[in-house]
Parts: structure tokens; sequence; C-alpha cells
């Protein structure tokens, strides 16, 4: 304390209306923030979510669809620049174009781009192009580049989203029952689903609700064999870890 | 006061965010902010962590079908809600927080304006633990979050009159809790 309560120009506690107190009391909590060293805790915590900050917004199969895809292109644009060298030796190459591979993008306009598009593929000369290098028949077309990273996911397993939604309100309902249940139909109908990790998580707080503690153990260890880079390792663990309460 | 605007200390980095909003930079702007009102929202202390671990969770799945034109503020908050939500109906009744957070009360003498932020804190979570949960909500998103009420209703997925309602009823309820502790605790 600061201030002289003694002064009669400060303002105590018990001398100030219901309002000004209110207000002292909203001012006074204005920036009541936690700490760097709080947020460095809890950004450790989020680990898995934070390693990749761009990537982790987007599930990892989608990624490893980009990849193979963009591997594809880059076999094939080197393959397109080789043989645009072999036939034209001597011939300015390119001027002022960057290399395919940096052109090479999600909108897969790499294909469409002038170097790749000076270089006529005709079958004829595809044939002399040594064999190890990809045909460029074999490359996917502008069409089927896949969409957007941030597009919708799409389950590979009819009405899983909205099956998990419903364990999901189940178990915030406070239905632990209804929300195993629904997660054991979950496996059963969608057993490779796009939404397992969500449906172990859930299953799993559902057998913590219910008391299950052998179960919640068994399937928290499980989980995190089978998915350690999980964004919901640390709550699983921690529901494991906190069950014999 | 121009609320949920530039004048809210993360606003003015949202508005010059580029490119898609990943994780990081919501938990960047927002990860301090998310952290205290889920404990203004009647967390029990003991569940905070877990709770604002959650919302991330939840982030990090809704992210890929966020509006990269909407605020992300209303939305993260709307999270929040949710989560506190459910963690409130976990531990029953909210009272537990006030019981286990209320502590010395400060004293009349104190100076207005050195109320600590500690004090502060503890007194309004025994306030806010005497009010209906809905009035507590819009109150602390308007009045100590300062969010726009249009900003709270979308949160709260509810419409802007009813936000409104909601907080005048909150303001109410507020100024008798703030009554009825000052004569408990005869300050």
């Amino acid at each position: 304390m600061s201030r002289d309560p003694q002064d009669p120009n400060v303002r105590s506690v018990g001398a100030s209306s219901d309002d000004e107190l209110i207000l002292a009391l909203r001012r006074a909590v204005r920036t009541d923030l936690p700490s760097a060293t709080k947020m460095g805790q809890l950004a450790e915590r989020l680990g898995p979510m934070m390693v990749t900050s761009s990537a982790a917004a987007t599930p990892p199969w989608r990624w490893i669809g980009v990849i193979a895809l963009a591997s594809v292109f880059a076999v094939g644009a080197v393959s397109l620049r080789r043989h645009a060298d072999d036939r034209d030796v001597g011939a300015p190459a390119a001027q002022g174009q960057a290399s395919p591979l940096q052109n090479v993008g999600p909108s897969g306009s790499s294909l469409q781009n002038p170097s790749a598009a000076d270089v006529p593929p005709t079958r004829d000369e595809r044939r002399e192009v040594p064999p190890p290098v990809v045909s460029i028949d074999s490359l996917p077309t502008a069409s089927a580049v896949p969409p957007r990273a941030r597009a919708v996911v799409e389950p590979t397993c009819a009405g899983e989203i909205e099956l998990v939604e419903r364990a999901d309100a189940a178990l915030r309902t406070g239905d632990p029952r209804r929300a195993l249940e629904l997660t054991r139909e979950h496996a059963q109908r969608c057993a490779e689903g796009t939404l397992v990790q969500e449906r172990e998580r859930i299953a799993i707080e559902a057998l913590a609700q219910l008391g299950r503690t052998s179960e919640v153990r068994a399937r928290a260890r499980s989980f995190e064999k089978r998915f350690p880079s999980s964004p919901h390792v640390w709550r699983i663990r921690s529901l494991a870890e906190r069950e014999p309460e | 006061m121009a609320r949920g605007t530039t004048s809210s200390p993360d606003a003015a980095a949202l508005l010059s965010l580029e490119g898609p909003i990943d994780v990081a930079t919501v938990f960047r702007e927002h990860g301090p902010f998310v952290h205290r009102v889920l404990g203004r929202l009647g967390v029990h202390s003991a569940d905070v962590d877990d709770a604002f671990q959650e919302v991330f969770v939840v982030v990090h799945r809704r992210l890929p079908d966020f509006d990269p034109d909407a605020s992300v503020r209303p939305w993260v908050y709307g999270i929040c809600v949710r989560v506190a939500n459910r963690y409130r109906r976990r531990r029953g009744a909210s009272r537990e927080v006030a019981s286990e957070e209320a502590s010395e009360p400060i004293h009349p003498t104190t100076p207005i304006d050195s109320i600590t932020a500690k004090q502060a804190r503890e007194v309004l979570n025994v306030i806010l633990d005497e009010i209906d949960h809905d009035k507590r909500v819009v109150y602390v998103l308007h009045e100590l979050e300062e969010l726009s009420i249009p900003e709270v209703a979308q949160s709260l997925g509810c419409p802007v009159p009813t936000a409104y309602s909601r907080l005048r009823a909150a303001r109410a309820a507020v100024a008798d809790a703030i009554r009825r502790y000052r004569l408990r605790e005869g300050i």
C-alpha cells in the first residue's frame, strides 16, 4: 500500500460506494494475466500442436498426401528440366525464371509455368528420356491437385463426424454410458475412420467418469503408444494418473 | 470505450495478421486471455490448466473450418465458455470455487486505488460465484474481458438483444452480490 490511508483525499474501500468498489476491482484485474513462465509451461503442454504452427492446423493424413504429391511434382519438374536441357543445349535457358522446383505450389501451377510449357512433351521425345525419370503422363493434372489444406476434413466413414459429435455431446451432458456406447458404435462402423483419436479421447473420458480405472489406464497406454504425438496425449495421461481419486 | 476493437490488447496484433491463422498464433495472441477467462468463468483453479489445454485442442480441431474472415476473439471465447461449462459441471456446484479461493477480505481502510490484482480477483470470484451462471458469463465477457456486446452474442451464439438483456440482469445481480459481500465482510 503506497498511499496513506489517513489522507482525506484518498478514498478508502470502506468509504467507497458499491459502484466505485466494483470499478476499482475491475481496474485492478484488468492486467491480471498469467506470467510468461506460466505461458511457457502451457505452451509445453500443447507441444504437438505448437511444434509446426501452420502444419498443426492441418490433419496429418492430409500432409502425407501433400508431401507425396509434392515429391511427384518435384521429380516431374526435374524430369522436364533435364528433358529441356537435353534438347536445347546452347539455347538461352528459361531467361530470368526460377527453378521449376521453386514454382511448385499447392495449386499445381508448376505444370503450367513457362519453363515447363516450353517443352513440348511429345511421346516420341519421351521415349528418348532415360527410364528412371517419371513420365509426364504420370503427373497429376491441375484438377487432380488436392484441395487447400484448410479445406473441411472429409471423413472416410459416412456419418463419422455426427457420430463422434453425438458421443462428445453425451459426455458433455453427463451421460458417459451413452458416450461409451457411441464410441463402440464408431469403433465398429469406422474402424479406420479419421476421428479415431477423438473417439478414443471420448471413450477414455467416459470410462474415467464411470470410475473404470483399470480400463482407463489400459486404454490410455494403448492410445499413447498408437498416437504418441496426439494433442490429446496430455489430457489422457492426466486422466489415467488422476483416476485413483 | 471502444470494446473489442483496436483498444483490446490483442486486437491490433490480430488486425495485422496475414495468411492463415494457426494454433501457435491463437496461443500467442489469445493464450493469456484464455487462461484468465477460464478462471473467471468459474473453472476450479486446479482445473484451469487442463481446461486451457482442452480449449486449444478444440481450437486445433476446429481451425480448418474457421472462416478466415471472421473475428478470432469471440470464436475463441465461445470455445472457452463451452469448455468452462463442461468443467464446472464436472466439479459440481460453482460455489466450490469461491469456498476454495476466498481469502482475507480487503481491509476497509485500504485506499481504493491500492487494491491488488490478487485481492480483486478473489473478491470478484466470490461475487461472481453468487450470481446465475448465464449472467456471470455475459458479465465476465463484457465487463471484465471487454468484448463488445455483438462479440458476446457471437461467442454465446445468442441474439444481440438477448446478450444486452442478460448484461442488464448481470449488472443488477453483481450490484446485489457486492452489497451482500460488503455487509458480510464489514467493508
